[in-house]
């Protein structure tokens, strides 16, 4: 796997601790130029909501950083630009820059799937990356759907009772795995890039939305469902409440009948991850399926038990914990996958899982 | 000194308004709490005293001129 | 080139509207681009449904920001993307706690804070790069004398000024003092080139000098709270401006064209305290910068020499200290140093020129009367130090502070059309500084009993109906007027700024909130609440008028009446050296008395 994405469920669960652990494992491999970018701006000094310290990335010499014009200089690490893009951000122009020399550095990215799109092509061809991270922002994981795997980083932050984080974390990887759809839907769907209906007999009716977020886009889709129909295509995002109105509206006509999704983030974007697994069970239960056309595998779970804990008296956030090896235990009863804490295990569980292994 | 109040230009200026009878009280207590503010060089600037107590303007020099500037020194200013 | 006409949601995502948004529709609509407004309260799905029915360009987001917002707004960002929008509609976010930094990391295009200008947001919408209007980029340096031809509209004044005058130039002729001499020897010292010259010229200078300088050069010791500022400390100010320089973009004052030029008085003790003084002042909009020597300086025959520090106000004048605060000063920033009471009047005109000053002050009878020097030396002296600010090319104000003393106005304002037209014959440019004050002539008089308005603007009018100059009011303007309080004295002081510019006078100096305040130094915290009380003041005024009772256009009359009957009596008595003696300019029960620093120095060459 060359191109990783760690992707937060919210602040502070440890998506840049991730990050700086895989960094920190990638040195003691040979041979790999390392690139890094991110989909927002991350690895300031404080965290820009809550006031807490956040750590910064470390990127020793020889790996390659996209970042925005306004951070090039921010870090202690020496830059060397090798491209600047035409891509805009608030904080500038990203460029692609060689490290010089071992130091901090302040990474703010793309944040668009496109614009991240071609700034992974540029870091692969132009700067020669054979490994890149992709550190996530907020949660925010739409641009996500570039990478070729995710690391999910969750924890206390999202939420500090560690029995509901355990129950929504396997949740949030259930959506993950929903089955890839057949070849011959991708061929037929190619190029549609609005909510089509496909019929049986291969054809395709478009309507004007890509996404399922409104009602109202449940009345334009009715006027192209037929009985002919057997798959509803929705190429972009698809918003859990209105999907469950779908299911009530449509649910005697189910039956047989595929929702087709272009990848499952469409979907876990939506709507809380509970909510999203009654919507996709209830559309099992009348007979209907539920696939992607584009897999993103989650390759491992990080877990932190920190949390900001906020206090009413002095109205300042300050240091929680939650128990460390009950939230691990929780965690991997609920999903099937590697379940690290990086700060604790340090990189080598995450080589390994990725594919990598320490060399002497 | 702190970091932070090295970073002062010059001086600080503490506006409040001290409950007390008079103006005599309300001075006393200015200068006290300057004094447990932990500021050396205080002084008043200004204070009125009307009904309920005292508005005041009170002052604590960090640096007066001809000293030594920490925010001049300061390696990344 | 056009400008692409693009269709704009503007979305409040939050439960009120925001007054923001409201003004950048209205700027979008200006600029005749096509504005949907959401009513508040949508969710992010209705808002992007919208977005989708209309096919906007461009999304505005406002949002007041909490903890959990910031992942509201990560999941706009988010949904608006997965909904296949974010490909060709761009997206951006204000709010009160919306910094670049926090849009980027939020994923938007464009971040709006506090302080973004309609315009900022106009130019996103536009896919322009926004250029901040860099204000040290269009400020320039204005020449207050510029438009003024000094011609007298009251002939019958001109006549007498002419008169005493020649009288003046008359009497200093073939005469001298050890502060013309010494002028005279530093000219040539900073002139020349060959190191035994210099130092046989500096035992020359030191000879003319009070022994507590010849000390200095003899020994090298300073005045006792004196000293010289080390190597250490001139690196680091080097580090500090060079840094600094970067990233100053000054704030404007002025509103209307009409607002005068605005100056700061300085003089810490500690040029690099009064470099920082001055460098913050010029961030908040300070158009010029008066020096202040020590009251000690004034008094002392001579000046040191090197970087020098000190622990009293006022700042030691040398070439060095000169130097560095020329040196440290924005392009744009006009730069007084003042000269007009001392025994060094005629070097510190001849330094200022040297370092590159754009103005300086000097004024014989304020100086002999309220400052402490002798009349005849400072006769001798200014007439000198005038000779050097027209070599100079340096417009100098006459100041009237002996007003503070005692002195009516009237009396300080013949005193003050004496320099002018002394100035104005041996070829300089002299400005009128009247003061706005609350003097103990009105105090005695009542002229303000009712309003600080009409004597200050029958002062004006005076001027204005006697000759054609240009006016800086000082010095501070409202002096005596403002407390220690700090709203109080900047209230005050924006008043008076009000009144000067709707009078349409060229400058003012104003005082900093803790101007009254004897205790200790003035603070840079307090110069920037009068900065912004009076910028404040001007946007409130704009080109608005202050209406004076009838009570003005009476005392602007009898200030008139007065001038003229002061310089009769000047004329009348021949000699303007022995007219300051005896009190013809301002008395002893005046609270005016001649001072008596450099008495019997004058010399027949």
């Amino acid at each position: 796997m060359r191109i990783i994405g760690v992707a937060g469920t919210a602040k502070n669960t440890g998506k840049t601790t991730t990050i700086s652990a895989l960094l920190e494992g990638f040195s003691y491999l040979n041979n790999n130029v390392v690139g890094l970018t991110s989909i927002g701006y991350d690895g300031e000094e404080i965290d820009n909501v809550t006031g807490l310290l956040k750590p910064r990335l470390f990127l020793k010499r020889g790996s390659v950083v996209a970042t925005a014009a306004a951070c090039l200089r921010a870090g202690s690490a020496e830059l060397e630009i090798l491209e600047t893009t035409d891509i805009m951000t608030p904080l500038g122009r990203i460029s692609i820059a060689a490290v010089k020399s071992d130091g901090l550095a302040v990474v703010a990215g793309p944040n668009k799937s496109r614009e991240l799109r071609r700034v992974l092509d540029r870091m692969t061809e132009k700067a020669g990356c054979d490994i890149i991270l992709v550190d996530g922002a907020l949660n925010r994981i739409a641009p996500m759907i570039e990478t070729e795997g995710i690391i999910l980083a969750t924890g206390a932050a999202r939420n500090p009772d560690v029995i509901e984080l355990a129950e929504e974390t396997g949740q949030i990887c259930s959506i993950f795995k929903l089955p890839e759809a057949g070849k011959i839907y991708k061929q037929i769907l190619g190029g549609f890039k609005t909510i089509s209906v496909v019929n049986r007999d291969g054809t395709v009716e478009a309507i004007r939305y890509p996404a399922l977020i409104h009602e109202d886009i449940i009345g334009a889709l009715k006027a192209v469902l037929t009985e002919k129909a057997c798959a509803i295509f929705i190429p972009a995002a698809v918003s859990q409440p209105v999907l469950n109105r779908l299911v009530d509206i449509f649910k005697n006509r189910l039956k047989g009948l595929t929702i087709l999704l272009s990848d499952p983030i469409k979907l876990i974007i939506g709507g809380y991850p509970g909510d999203v697994m009654n919507t996709t069970k209830r559309i099992e239960s009348f007979g209907g399926r539920i696939e992607v056309l584009k897999e993103v595998p989650v390759v491992a779970v990080t877990i932190n038990p920190f949390y900001p804990r906020y206090r009413f008296e002095t109205g300042v956030y300050e240091p929680g914990y939650v128990d460390e090896k009950f939230l691990r235990e929780e965690i991997k009863k609920a999903v099937s996958l590697p379940v690290v804490n990086v700060l604790k295990d340090g990189p080598a569980e995450l080589l390994k899982v990725l594919g990598f292994h320490k060399k002497g | 000194m702190s970091g932070a109040l090295e970073r002062v230009m010059d001086a600080v200026d503490i506006e409040t308004f001290l409950v007390c009878d008079d103006e005599e009280e309300g001075k006393r207590l200015s200068l006290q709490l300057m004094n447990e503010l932990g500021f050396k060089d205080a002084s008043i600037v200004f204070i009125q005293h009307q009904g309920p107590g005292a508005r005041v303007r009170i002052r604590g020099y960090i640096y007066k001129p001809g000293d030594s500037y920490a925010w001049l020194f300061k390696k990344d200013n | 080139m056009t400008v692409q006409k693009k269709k704009v949601l503007l979305a409040p995502l939050d439960p009120v509207h925001d007054i923001g948004l409201k003004m950048i529709k209205r700027g979008l609509d200006q600029a005749e681009h096509d504005t949907i407004l959401l009513p508040p309260d949508y969710s992010p799905e209705e808002i992007i449904k919208t977005a989708m029915d209309n096919d906007v360009d461009v999304i505005l987001i406002s949002r007041t920001l909490g903890y959990r917002v910031a992942e509201i707004l990560g999941s706009f960002i988010d949904l608006a993307e997965a909904s296949g929008i974010r490909e060709r509609v761009r997206i951006g976010i204000g709010g009160m706690a919306i910094r670049p930094e926090l849009a980027a990391e939020l994923g938007f295009d464009a971040g709006f804070g506090p302080g973004t200008t309609v315009e900022e947001a106009v130019a996103f919408v536009e896919g322009r790069e926004y250029v901040k209007e860099d204000v040290s980029r269009s400020k320039f340096k204005k020449d207050m004398t510029e438009k003024y031809d000094y011609t007298f509209k009251n002939k019958r004044i001109e006549n007498l000024l002419n008169a005493i005058v020649d009288g003046i130039i008359d009497y200093v002729k073939n005469k001298t003092t050890p502060g013309v001499e010494r002028a005279k020897i530093r000219e040539r010292m900073l002139e020349s080139t060959d190191e035994t010259e210099v130092l046989k010229l500096k035992k020359e200078y030191a000879r003319l000098c009070d022994n507590v300088v010849k000390v200095y050069y003899d020994s090298g010791a300073l005045k006792e709270k004196t000293r010289h500022l080390t190597a250490e400390e001139l690196k680091a100010l080097e580090t500090y401006l060079e840094k600094l320089k970067l990233r100053i973009n000054p704030l404007k004052l002025q509103h209307a064209d009409k607002n005068p030029m605005v100056f700061i008085q300085y003089g810490t003790g500690c040029p690099f305290m009064d470099i920082a003084h001055i460098k913050t002042c010029e961030a908040w909009g300070a158009d010029g910068v008066v020096h202040f020597d020590p009251s000690w300086g004034a008094r002392t025959e001579g000046f040191f020499e090197g970087y020098i520090t000190h622990e009293e106000d006022g700042s030691v004048i040398t070439y060095e200290n000169l130097r560095i605060i020329k040196d440290a000063l924005m392009p744009s920033t006009l730069w007084q140093v003042r000269a007009h009471r001392g025994l060094n009047t005629p070097e510190t005109v001849l330094l200022a020129g040297k370092v590159g000053a754009d103005l300086t002050k000097i004024n014989i009878a304020y100086g002999s009367l309220g400052g402490g020097t002798d009349p005849e030396r400072l006769t001798v002296d200014a007439v000198a130090a005038i000779k050097y600010a027209a070599r100079f090319d340096m417009p100098f104000d006459v100041v009237t502070n002996e007003e503070l003393c005692g002195v009516p106005a009237h009396k300080a304002f013949a005193g003050m059309l004496i320099v002018t037209m002394l100035g104005l014959r041996l070829g300089a440019k002299p400005i009128l500084q009247p003061l706005f004050c609350y003097s103990p002539e009105v105090m005695i008089s009542g002229q303000m009993r009712d309003n600080y308005v009409d004597f200050n603007a029958a002062k004006i009018s005076a001027l204005r109906s006697i000759l054609n100059a240009p006016i800086w009011c000082g010095a501070p303007i409202g002096f005596l007027t403002q407390t220690e309080d700090r709203v109080q004295s900047s209230l005050s002081t924006a008043l008076h700024a009000s009144l000067a510019s709707v009078l349409g006078v060229d400058g003012i100096s104003i005082a900093s909130a803790d101007e009254a305040y004897s205790g200790g130094p003035i603070s840079v915290a307090a110069r920037i609440d009068t900065l912004r009380a009076t910028q404040s003041a001007f946007r409130f005024f704009g080109h608005a008028e202050i209406t004076p009772t009838r009570n003005s256009e009476i005392w602007a009359s009898q200030i008139v009446e007065g001038i003229e009957s002061t310089l009769d009596s000047v004329a009348k008595n021949g000699n303007f050296v022995d007219a300051l003696y005896r009190g013809l300019l301002g008395s002893r029960g005046e609270g005016a008395y001649p001072g008596r620093a450099g008495r019997g120095t004058v010399t027949s060459l």
